[in-house]
């Protein structure tokens, strides 16, 4: 489990590095990918469920961003921008394999159909099955809701940022984010409940 | 301070302080929460309750991807820069680079890496051209000529290497088959061949065929005589004619068949027949500088600088790296017939540094060896 990034340094580095870039550093280039990989992988892999093509996707942006360099706005966050990228080329790669993902529908394919708090938190027997349990709690989200999760507390993106990001309002964010915790706090609650009983 | 005293579970779980502060406690945030709920007691669990919903989504699925995996997409990344930026060269596929404790231990491992033979022929024979122009069929195929005077180093997709010399002509396709790599030559060239003995390598010059599972070697094979010369440094290549039923029959087999060649020893093709022995040495280079295929790659607690000198001389190529730094670290190995991006490799491992090949240079970096 990676833990979370707060690399506020991160941030002025790479305006610096975007910069080198445009103006024709292979080397900045490295040092981006350095920077970003592995949070885009994690990223890529929670949209598309499948690592193979989420490490193509995301070789694919960066020999865009190189050869497509002369283009690229000075002027952007840039995160945020690998980001866009990231999805924009999953997301037509997805279209393509009809791939269910996050954002594209709201599938509840993933949802276990008997994923009911009561089944999931009855056999709490051992560390990593309460582990592997605690993470299907987060599968009884949609997969947009998901995504907004994943923006917010791993990838610390803001909501105005991640609005942008996924093409939606604000507000719908914001209610997606907000009706997300509230269905993981009732099985948080049952969790608290199991835990304490079993002690 | 924002007034947090009707704040939901939910809400807290949003709010961007209340989230640092969770998933990393500084003293000042710590202070100041702790402080709000002696304040405010009647808010304990509601707080506990968004401490928790902040910590499950630590629980969002991970890819599982190793380090090695990521440098090999990095590698990936600027190869195929390497290869659009060019196009009429392919890049180079750059080795995982892991890191080594010592000098010592890449001994070794070099050891056990290695081949290389060598090949010729001029001008451009029919039978080049035929055989280049049956492969494009099946493969996309990169030519390189060499025009230059010195001899020009070719990086094959697998990690080969090859120089060809001048007026030569090489063709190879831009990406290998899963079962064998196949390259075309008219002309000269010296090749240090990548080591995988489930795909063989054959170099076609000629009418012969040259095969072998990893080795360092010459072939010539200039159009004018018809005649073709293979001579090997190390390893072991086998020589047969293309194109006839044997020929098929050794050019599918996994073992070397055909006529075997060791070390030293070398083969000439002549009126559709494969001779052991020397060759008639009219096409020899007179140059004094020299040959790679003459060269010794042994070092023992040799510094980083004179290796590079000297690999920038076999391989005509300028390598990039900060002198002040890592000029003077010594090494211990035993190069010598793995192709320059393996002897690169090799060597950065045990000065604990990086390469990259781009433009037709090597830039090495790393921060010297204490």
């Amino acid at each position: 489990m990676s833990g979370y990034r707060y690399n506020n340094e991160k941030i002025n580095d790479d305006r610096i590095l975007w910069a080198e870039l445009i103006g024709g550093d292979k080397a900045a280039l490295g040092q981006l990918f350095d920077l970003y990989v592995s949070e885009l992988l994690s990223y890529g892999y929670r949209i598309c469920r499948d690592t193979e093509l989420a490490k193509d996707a995301i070789q694919d942006v960066f020999i865009d961003l190189w050869m497509y360099r002369s283009n690229l706005s000075k002027d952007v966050q840039v995160k945020y921008y690998l980001y866009r990228c990231l999805r924009n080329a999953l997301l037509k790669q997805i279209d393509n394999a009809q791939v269910s993902a996050f954002g594209i529908q709201e599938a509840d394919s993933l949802e276990d159909p008997d994923a009911s708090p009561e089944s999931q938190w009855l056999a709490t027997e051992s560390d990593t099955r309460r582990h592997s349990q605690i993470a299907r709690v987060l599968e009884n989200l949609s997969d947009r809701e998901k995504e907004v999760i994943s923006l917010k507390y791993y990838s610390d993106m803001k909501i105005r940022q991640i609005a942008s990001l996924l093409n939606l309002k604000e507000q719908t964010v914001a209610n997606t984010l907000q009706n997300a915790l509230v269905k993981l706090r009732k099985h948080l609650v049952y969790l608290l409940v199991m835990l304490l009983s079993s002690y | 301070m924002q007034d947090y005293t009707n704040y939901t579970p939910e809400d807290f779980a949003q709010d961007d302080d209340f989230i640092q502060w969770v998933k990393s406690p500084e003293i000042e945030r710590e202070t100041f929460w702790q402080n709000w709920q002696e304040t405010y007691p009647f808010k304990r669990n509601d707080i506990e309750l968004a401490r928790q919903l902040v910590l499950l989504t630590r629980h969002l699925p991970e890819p599982n991807v190793s380090g090695e995996e990521i440098r090999a997409m990095k590698s990936e990344v600027f190869r195929k820069i390497e290869e659009l930026d060019t196009p009429e060269e392919t890049g180079f596929r750059q080795l995982p680079v892991w890191r080594w404790a010592s000098a010592a231990a890449v001994t070794g491992v070099l050891l056990l890496a290695g081949w290389y033979m060598f090949l010729y022929q001029s001008g451009t024979s029919p039978v080049y051209q035929e055989m280049v122009s049956k492969a494009s069929e099946e493969y996309k195929l990169i030519e390189i000529e060499n025009s230059d005077h010195s001899p020009k180093l070719i990086n094959l997709p697998d990690g080969s290497s090859v120089l060809l010399k001048k007026g030569s002509r090489l063709s190879y396709p831009n990406h290998f088959k899963k079962e064998l790599r196949e390259i075309y030559l008219t002309g000269e060239g010296f090749f240090e061949v990548a080591k995988d003995p489930e795909r063989p390598f054959y170099v076609f010059a000629n009418e012969m065929v040259t095969k072998v599972l990893g080795t360092s070697f010459t072939v010539k094979a200039y159009s004018e005589d018809k005649q073709v010369f293979v001579k090997v440094k190390t390893g072991k290549v086998s020589v047969f004619q293309s194109g006839t039923v044997e020929g098929k029959e050794n050019f599918n087999t996994k073992e070397l068949r055909g006529l075997v060649l060791n070390p030293n020893q070398e083969a000439t093709f002549e009126e559709g027949k494969v001779v052991a022995g020397k060759q008639q040495d009219k096409k020899q280079d007179t140059a004094t500088d020299p040959q790679i295929q003459d060269m010794m790659f042994e070092y023992e607690e040799v510094t980083v600088g004179e290796i590079f000198a000297q690999l920038e001389k076999a391989y005509r190529i300028r390598i990039v790296y900060d002198k002040t730094v890592m000029e003077k670290c010594p090494v211990t190995a035993s190069l010598t017939d793995e192709p320059l991006s393996s002897k690169l490799s090799l060597i950065c491992k045990a000065v604990r540094s990086d390469y990259e090949i781009s433009n037709g240079e090597v830039i090495i970096r790393g921060r010297g060896c204490d």
